[in-house]
């Protein structure tokens, strides 16, 4: 009987548990560093829609304006999603017997909504104002992309508040004329010469986008 | 909970007695400087307000991490969440924007204007209407809280025959056969008692109801209305006549135990007029008016007053036959006591020399004989025409309590055997010697219509469900005649008719509403209705529709007073909560503190403290036992309370509390007073008290919860002293040492939100702190939550007793909500960031970065932050969540949350000014929720960088100051002193 109970190897186990145990905190750390983050769980969220609706069709392809159908984005917070009645501006006449519309027509001959699915949510403690961005000449494309080339609306930014900041600290590169609000392959001019004095919205004041609690939390 | 050390500042509470200030309390304890109120002084909350029922924290928090380990890894996927549109848009709804609809509610024997904001359909606000006479842009703290009523889950659903549910089509069928029964017997053995309603289409209803069945009886009763003087309008000028105040006109001005401020007469429009004849602004040195009030227990109205006489309700006809002889009005006086005399003297003086521009009001109160007295005065005075018109009475149906116990008689004996009651509740609320639910049970058929199946649809044999005024087309005038169209904000939530409705379906008649509202403007409507409809529905009042003035004749001799009786007196007043029972089951009134006691959720018998000691009452809350003599001898007991400014001998107790229907809210709050009011003692009656063994009763009172301490809080002087010294109120801060800052200070470049809160104008209704509420969708914590001082108002109303005598002091007000400091002391506590200071001078908070520490409440010297000790809205019933503002985050647990000055307004206001290409939102485009119900228009918010703003001139008057300034932590909001004007001779 040697005067050791455990051989001589064991006397590494505890170095080997602290590193095992480390590493596994490390990529525990970074799993939920990674997988909890709004942008792993938001972009490219693309969920079917109750109707398969297609803006590549509508915005894209037939070149429709976004503000037909999302007509209050210009003086609402909301851009709201169009009555049924909208859709039946044209779909009492185009494509009335196809079967992909079926929900579209029981909901204007019953009065329920058609639920569609919502992409883009912010938490209900984040007041965000489409209005206030759209006059001031942030356009549809810089948070939701090429919606024209999209046939199922897919979540484009991560509309985290870091990525909202990065904006509200320095929006001259995403500002545009009002006249390209919704002109979809808009790009935001980095290499634009920067010109002195304040940088101006689509509107004509001096763009100061609010970076404090109270500007978007209520 | 923490302590913080004596306060730095050697100018406490002992040194606040100089000649500059009258010694200021808050309460009896504070007057007494007792240790437990030296102790509040130093907490952040009120002591226990921490602690978990039965458990302590230690406790708790063992607990809680159970749970947590519990909770485990669940949910981590995103919810889908569904997006419903419109399938047709209304034409003006754009969806995030708010609508806006002129409507108008029946109050206080009267009619206020409102608009009522309404979201994606939803009615979520009341504000007052600019364009309507008794709104001007103002409303109360009862009308505010209406919107809350119309979501109360305990509200009826349907129809009930007894116990049985039923639904409408049956109603309707039982209401037509009884119609048809009553129309071949004339309406015999018929009678419609109703509210003291000010609705032309329920009267046109009526009438052709009596046209149709000319034996029917009508009777109008509600516990509150101005009965008394249209009486005393018959007794003095031989034809019952509604009196039109105008406060305005009036240069001195006397309330006979009078709320006309608050409670009475047409409250919104005389407060405004009488803060506009006050007000210290644009280097006006003088005040146009003096306010005497005669009152039994403090009110409002005494609180503003100039000169305020403690005077027993019995007394209140001798003082006004007084001032009758003193005036020259005729009659032989009446004997007083020595102060009595004095007072009354120097104020008939006063009156008698501002003949014409005078005005007396007498409280509802008092019986009809005293009426008759205070129009003889004004007749006397000159008044009439000038600050006092006259005009025909709404309706000529009986009413007052002796018709509803004739009516009650006549069910006794048979002679009514069928009743119709539309709205009220008179089994609860009708004089106690009617003994309504007796009669009522006599009766054959009995139909109520109401909102909760309460005391009177219980004993009823069908029970109709009514709709709100928010949910019915309806029309109400005011106090002159002027008409206003209410329109629904929403369809009925449970279906329920309105009065017209019910009375047309009576009639064999299929009526909607709207029809019904429309052909009683028709008929008064020479030609483009349409045109005249509209505009009446934009504008939220029909012009021209003011009765046409009456000029009454002489009065004669004035009626002989009833003798004085001797020993207790018990006053019957409304409650500050419940109003006369109707807004009971109303969360946010039960827990609005009295205006005067802070009393929540409860009701008391309110004495002096030397009627307290004579009565050997040993504590407040002791029981006290109260009989009201007669016959049938009535008693009630309920807690006592010592109340400075109530007149020896008296107990005030307000009815409507009590309630004993089937309200989750209201059930078994208070104590049921009414049994102690009858048809001769409706005002006032003799009683006797007595003391009863058995410890005492918690009364929930805010008085002592967030004290503060410092130099001299509320300022105030006379007149004489504020024109010699404009800037007086700045005088206890002269001897401040150089302010020096720890911190780099803030900039403000942009706007420089800020507010000026005028204490002269202030009368301390409540309002705002109503009108917070429901704006920044406040919880609720409930009595025990008050007990514990875990209340959540965002802005509370401070009530300071003034004065050295404890039983007669003078009485102040002060809003308090955070005062946004420049260096403010919690922004720079928060561990984590979540209060912090925006460009513009707000002090922000980020609910959901806060952790709950609590360590900017603990560092607040103004204690006006608030803790979410427990999540208030979890499990909340869905119809309640539709009343939610939408722009304001509800909060859940662990939170601090505190007046924001409305951010969202703010918010909104800088948006749509960014929109229309403008740099900076213009003076006057955006009110903040206190300052747009406001009343008195005592409340001004603006840029204080725009000079030309009205805020910003407010605050560069004289007498402005700022609280705790001494401290040098800036604070953005700005007061402005109390001026009295008192009368020389008075002293």
């Amino acid at each position: 009987m040697s005067r050791y109970l455990f051989p001589r190897w064991a006397n590494k186990v505890p170095f080997a548990i602290v590193v095992a145990l480390g590493g596994a905190a490390t990529m525990l750390i970074a799993a939920i560093w990674y997988y909890g983050t709004d942008k792993y769980w938001k972009v490219g969220y693309q969920p079917a829609q109750p109707i398969e609706f297609s803006h590549k069709l509508h915005a894209g392809d037939l070149g429709m304006d976004c503000r037909y159908c999302h007509n209050t984005v210009e003086r609402s917070s909301y851009a709201a999603i169009p009555p049924t009645q909208t859709c039946m501006n044209c779909h009492s006449k185009v494509k009335t017997d196809s079967p992909k519309l079926a929900p579209l027509y029981e909901s204007n001959a019953t009065g329920n909504a058609v639920p569609w699915v919502k992409v883009h949510s912010l938490p209900d403690y984040a007041y965000f104002d489409h209005s206030a961005h759209v006059t001031a000449g942030v356009g549809c494309s810089t948070c939701h992309g090429r919606i024209d080339q999209m046939p199922r609306v897919t979540h484009f930014a991560p509309l985290t508040m870091a990525w909202c900041l990065d904006c509200h600290r320095n929006p001259g590169p995403n500002i545009r004329n009002a006249n390209d609000i919704t002109k979809m392959d808009w790009q935001p001019s980095a290499d634009a010469p920067k010109t002195t004095g304040p940088v101006l919205t689509a509107n004509g004041r001096e763009a100061n986008p609010p970076k404090h609690c109270s500007g978007c939390h209520r | 909970m923490s302590k913080r050390g004596p306060y730095p500042f050697q100018y406490g509470l002992d040194q606040q007695q100089d000649e500059a200030t009258p010694r200021q309390w808050r309460s009896l304890d504070e007057y007494a400087n007792a240790k437990e109120f030296k102790e509040a002084l130093a907490r952040e909350f009120p002591d226990g307000a921490s602690e978990l029922n039965g458990s302590s924290r230690r406790e708790f928090i063992q607990l809680m991490g159970a749970s947590v380990a519990l909770a485990g890894l669940a949910g981590c996927r995103r919810p889908e969440e569904k997006i419903l549109p419109y399938t047709r848009r209304g034409d003006t709804l754009v969806e995030g924007r708010p609508l806006w609809f002129s409507s108008v509610v029946p109050f206080y024997d009267t009619a206020i204007g409102v608009t009522v904001e309404s979201h994606e359909g939803r009615p979520t606000k009341i504000e007052g209407n600019e364009k309507h006479p008794d709104s001007r842009g103002a409303t109360t703290a009862f009308v505010q809280a209406q919107v809350l009523d119309l979501y109360d889950p305990d509200r009826s659903t349907a129809p009930r025959e007894k116990d049985r549910v039923a639904n409408w089509e049956e109603a309707i069928d039982a209401l037509r056969k009884l119609g048809a029964a009553q129309k071949d017997k004339k309406g015999k053995g018929f009678a419609v008692l109703t509210e003291a309603h000010r609705s032309p289409t329920t009267q046109a209803q009526l009438d052709e109801l009596k046209k149709q069945l000319p034996e029917a009886k009508v009777v109008r009763y509600s516990p509150f209305s101005r009965w008394a003087s249209r009486e005393g309008a018959k007794l003095a000028f031989g034809q019952a006549l509604d009196a039109v105040v105008h406060v305005e006109k009036a240069k001195v001005l006397v309330a006979l135990d009078s709320d006309f401020l608050h409670n009475e007469s047409s409250p919104v429009k005389n407060a405004r007029a009488f803060a506009d004849g006050r007000r210290l602004g644009d280097g006006a040195k003088s005040i146009q008016n003096r306010l005497y009030a005669v009152e039994a227990a403090f009110t409002v109205t005494g609180a503003s007053a100039d000169h305020r006489l403690r005077a027993s309700s019995r007394d209140i006809g001798r003082i006004a036959a007084a001032i009758l002889a003193e005036v020259g009005g005729g009659g032989a006086g009446a004997q007083l006591d020595a102060k009595a005399q004095r007072f009354v003297k120097a104020m008939a003086k006063d009156l008698a020399s501002a003949k014409g521009e005078s005005l007396v009001l007498c409280g509802d109160n008092q019986p009809p004989a005293v009426h008759a007295i205070v129009h003889a005065i004004n007749h006397a005075l000159g008044n009439v025409g000038k600050s006092v018109e006259y005009v025909k009475p709404f309706s000529t149906d009986a009413e007052g309590p002796a018709a509803i116990v004739e009516l009650a008689k006549a069910m006794s004996s048979g002679e009514i055997d069928t009743l119709l009651i539309l709205g009220g509740n008179p089994v609860f609320d009708a004089p106690a010697d009617a003994d309504f639910a007796a009669a009522l049970g006599k009766v054959k058929t009995s139909i109520h219509l109401s909102h909760y199946v309460d005391e009177t649809s219980k004993a009823c044999g069908w029970h109709l469900n009514r709709a709100h005024w928010l949910e019915q087309w309806s029309d109400a005038r005011t106090d002159d005649g002027t008409a206003a169209i209410g329109q629904p904000l929403i369809a009925p939530l449970h279906g329920g008719k309105t009065d017209a409705e019910v009375l047309d379906r009576l009639l064999g008649g299929q009526r909607t509403a709207y029809q019904l509202v429309q052909a009683t403007w028709q008929g008064q409507t020479a030609i483009n209705f349409a045109k005249v409809w509209r505009k009446a529905l934009h504008d939220g009042v029909i012009d021209g529709s003011a009765a046409p003035r009456v000029t009454p004749s002489a009065p004669g001799a004035a009626p002989a007073l009833p003798p004085r009786f001797d020993g207790i007196e018990v006053v019957f007043a409304p409650d500050s909560h419940a109003y006369d029972g109707r807004l009971a089951n109303n969360s946010w009134m039960q827990e609005m503190p009295d205006q005067m006691t802070k009393v929540t959720w409860d009701n008391a018998a309110l004495m002096s403290p030397a009627t307290f000691r004579k009565l050997a009452l040993k504590q407040d809350g002791s029981w006290v036992e109260i009989t009201v003599g007669g016959p049938n001898q009535k008693k009630v007991k309920l807690p006592a309370l010592r109340t400075p400014g109530v007149a020896e001998d008296t107990i005030v107790v307000t009815v409507g509390q009590g309630r004993t229907a089937e309200l989750k809210v209201g059930k078994g709050k208070g104590f049921d007073t009414y049994p102690l009011r009858t048809s001769t003692g409706f005002g006032f009656a003799a009683a006797t008290a007595s003391k009863v063994s058995g410890g005492a009763y918690d009364l929930a009172q805010t008085q002592e919860h967030h004290v503060m301490e410092g130099r001299p809080l509320v300022r105030e002087a006379n007149l004489t002293k504020f024109r010699s010294n404009a800037k007086f109120a700045k005088e206890p801060d002269a001897h401040n040492p150089e302010l020096l800052s720890l911190w780099k200070e803030h900039e403000y470049t942009g706007h420089k939100w800020s507010m000026v809160v005028d204490l002269q104008s202030c009368i301390g209704c409540n309002a705002c702190m109503v009108a917070c509420q429901a704006e920044n969708n406040i919880p609720v914590v409930g009595k025990s939550g008050v007990l514990m001082g875990r209340e959540m108002h965002w802005m509370r109303i401070d009530r300071y007793y003034t004065g050295d005598d404890m039983e007669d002091p003078q009485a102040v007000m002060q809003p308090l909500m955070c005062q946004h400091c420049e260096n403010a002391p919690c922004e720079q506590v928060c561990p984590v960031g979540a209060t912090t200071h925006s460009p513009e001078g707000l002090n922000d908070i980020a609910y959901n970065r806060c952790i709950g520490t609590r360590y900017c409440a603990n560092n607040c010297p103004y204690k006006v932050r608030r803790f979410n000790f427990f999540n208030y809205n979890k499990d909340m019933n869905e119809l309640r969540t539709m009343q939610y503002n939408p722009e304001v985050t509800v909060r859940t647990r662990g939170v601090i949350e505190k007046c924001s000055y409305c951010v969202q307004r703010i918010q909104r206001a800088k948006i749509d000014a960014h929109r229309a290409g403008q740099q900076k939102v213009a003076d006057g485009s955006f009110q903040v929720a206190c300052q747009q119900v406001c009343p008195t228009r005592a409340i001004s918010f603006g840029d204080l960088n725009d000079k030309e703003s009205v805020v910003a001139k407010a605050a560069a008057l004289p007498q402005q100051y700022q609280l705790l300034a001494e401290l040098n932590i800036k604070p953005r909001t700005n007061y402005l002193a109390r001026v009295r004007n008192p009368n020389p001779e008075l002293g």
